[in-house]
């Protein structure tokens, strides 16, 4: 689903990602552990095509209609279109975009791009209020413009609720965790379980280990000065947890 | 070639007491001298497009007491030339003004406001939207004279500017020393969508009276980096995401717009150049 290899990215001049490689099957859900500045949202930048962050050298390949398809190059849109996610840590305000507008308008895009019947406001509205169900959302927020005066925990909601119009075959949850209480956790962790499936990805980055508490990881990866030092199964998240990163950083 | 009948004409309008008028008024685009007089407790919304061919637009208006007036002056899009228009207002106790000013095209607009509020508990919300491309240029020149105590005025302008436009704001804010608990509030801002669009701002305030509330600020921005990027990770390509940005910027302002009516012929004409796909 997604490979990348030996990947050095940059941001304004400074080299931060450095011979960083992945690999993610169809599946599968990762976890990207690792201190402050290891370089987590730099990665989840790139990959989404963020334009201030370059790559240096290496690959990111995405699978498109079967395909391996390099993603460098190819502006963000292209990527999201192409059924890449990525949830952000801080997301963004739109003011005078009413949310279920901003919604209705990033769908029909996807489904012009693939060829597919787009969606009226009416039955948008149908269709948003069922996926707010299953995900267990409150739907006051709606039409309300997009993250103005939203609670830390509904803008991660609001997050989780693009994702599930969305539908993405690749999601990159960055830090999603960070800012939220125990009950906003379970309410995004819940959204995540039910999103995930057999023929959908996801790379959740945190910065500890609680939220996979909630969202159980089949793969752990350490991510210390721009590479991953070490990848292992679940219980690397739980001796993170314990020892912290001193140990795998030495 | 013979020469064109004169378009000058003049145009009374005049709602009696306490008369609600439930249609929209609507001025012929031939009319150049305008006079709208709202007697006490009338409420009416009127509708002026300022049509090609006119060079001037002159609009009095006069609300008496408890009168509520929300008036919409329209330049038309293709008004190829150089424009003055005019909109002088009196206001009597406790009447309210709603006035909204949209120029899209023209070469060159200029719009003069000056507001009386002459009377105890009027109030006056002046809007204005210059949408603004190729070389035109749009000018609004503003005066609110707060001469009555409990007087409220509050002024929303904002410009989308592209190519080589030209945008200038000058409004000023005069509260008189008898117009005490005064609230007046003023805010122009500019979206700059080319590097060789410009912005002229020049807000002022002038205050005698010392038991007041009054604001004034100025911004001029371009679309936002991270809110592009944020709308291209949800599928939008860079049209599109710059078309909702644009609708977000001017959203507040024809929020400002209470009849419904009013606020459909205003997004009708934006509609092709802002709007939702």
């Amino acid at each position: 689903m997604l490979s990348i290899k030996d990947l050095y990215a940059s941001v304004e001049g400074n080299q931060i990602l450095k011979g960083l490689s992945l690999s993610v099957k169809a599946g599968e859900v990762h976890a990207i552990m690792g201190p402050n500045g290891s370089g987590k949202s730099t990665l989840s930048k790139v990959v989404a095509g963020h334009p201030q962050y370059a790559v240096d050298s290496g690959s990111i390949d995405l699978e498109i209609a079967g395909k391996m398809t390099s993603l460098i190059g190819m502006e963000p849109d292209e990527r999201a279109r192409e059924g890449l996610f990525l949830a952000f840590q801080y997301p963004v305000e739109i003011p005078g975009v009413p949310t279920s507008e901003f919604l209705r308008s990033s769908y029909n895009a996807v489904c012009r791009h693939h060829g597919l019947e787009e969606m009226d406001p009416i039955d948008f509205d149908g269709f948003l209020r069922e996926k707010m169900k299953v995900l267990e959302m409150d739907d006051k927020y709606i039409d309300r413009a997009v993250n103005v005066d939203f609670s830390g925990g509904e803008k991660k909601r609001n997050e989780i609720l693009q994702m599930a119009v969305l539908n993405p075959r690749l999601a990159v949850l960055d830090e999603t965790d960070s800012g939220l209480d125990v009950d906003s956790m379970k309410i995004v962790a819940h959204g995540v379980n039910t999103l995930r499936s057999k023929r959908n990805a996801m790379v959740v980055i945190t910065h500890y280990q609680r939220l996979l508490n909630y969202i159980k990881p089949d793969i752990v990866h350490v991510l210390h000065q721009g590479r991953i030092i070490k990848t292992a199964g679940p219980e690397l998240a739980l001796e993170v947890e314990t020892r912290g990163y001193d140990w795998l950083i030495k | 070639m013979t020469d064109p009948k004169p378009l000058t004409t003049s145009q009374v309008i005049r709602i009696p007491p306490h008369k609600k008028a439930g249609d929209v008024l609507r001025v012929p685009s031939s009319a150049t001298d305008v006079l709208i007089h709202l007697e006490a407790g009338a409420e009416v919304a009127v509708v002026l497009s300022i049509a090609v061919g006119l060079p001037t637009s002159q609009v009095s208006v006069v609300l008496e007491d408890g009168a509520r007036l929300e008036l919409l002056r329209m330049i038309n899009p293709g008004v190829a030339f150089a424009c003055e228009s005019r909109l002088q207002v009196r206001q009597a106790a406790n009447s309210s003004l709603r006035s909204f000013f949209v120029t899209k095209g023209g070469n060159a607009v200029r719009d003069h406001v000056n507001i009386l509020l002459e009377g105890q508990g009027s109030e006056a919300f002046l809007n204005g939207l210059h949408h603004l491309a190729g070389d035109a240029e749009a000018e609004s020149h503003t005066l609110v004279d707060h001469a009555a105590p409990s007087t409220m005025s509050n002024q929303l302008y904002k410009s989308i500017l592209r190519d080589k436009s030209h945008s200038v704001f000058n409004g000023k804010i005069m509260v008189r020393r008898e117009a005490q608990l005064t609230n007046s509030y003023q805010l122009n801002k500019n979206l700059l969508l080319s590097s060789e669009a410009r912005v002229d701002t020049k807000p002022q305030l002038e205050i005698f009276a010392d038991d007041v509330k009054c604001s004034h600020g100025a911004t001029i921005g371009q679309l936002d980096d991270e809110q592009m990027f944020y709308l291209q990770t949800r599928g939008m390509d860079r049209a599109l995401a710059g078309e909702m940005l644009i609708h977000g910027f001017i959203e507040d302002v024809l929020d400002q717009i209470k009849d419904v009516r009013l606020r459909q012929e205003v997004e009708a004409v934006l509609q092709g150049d802002v709007g939702y796909v």
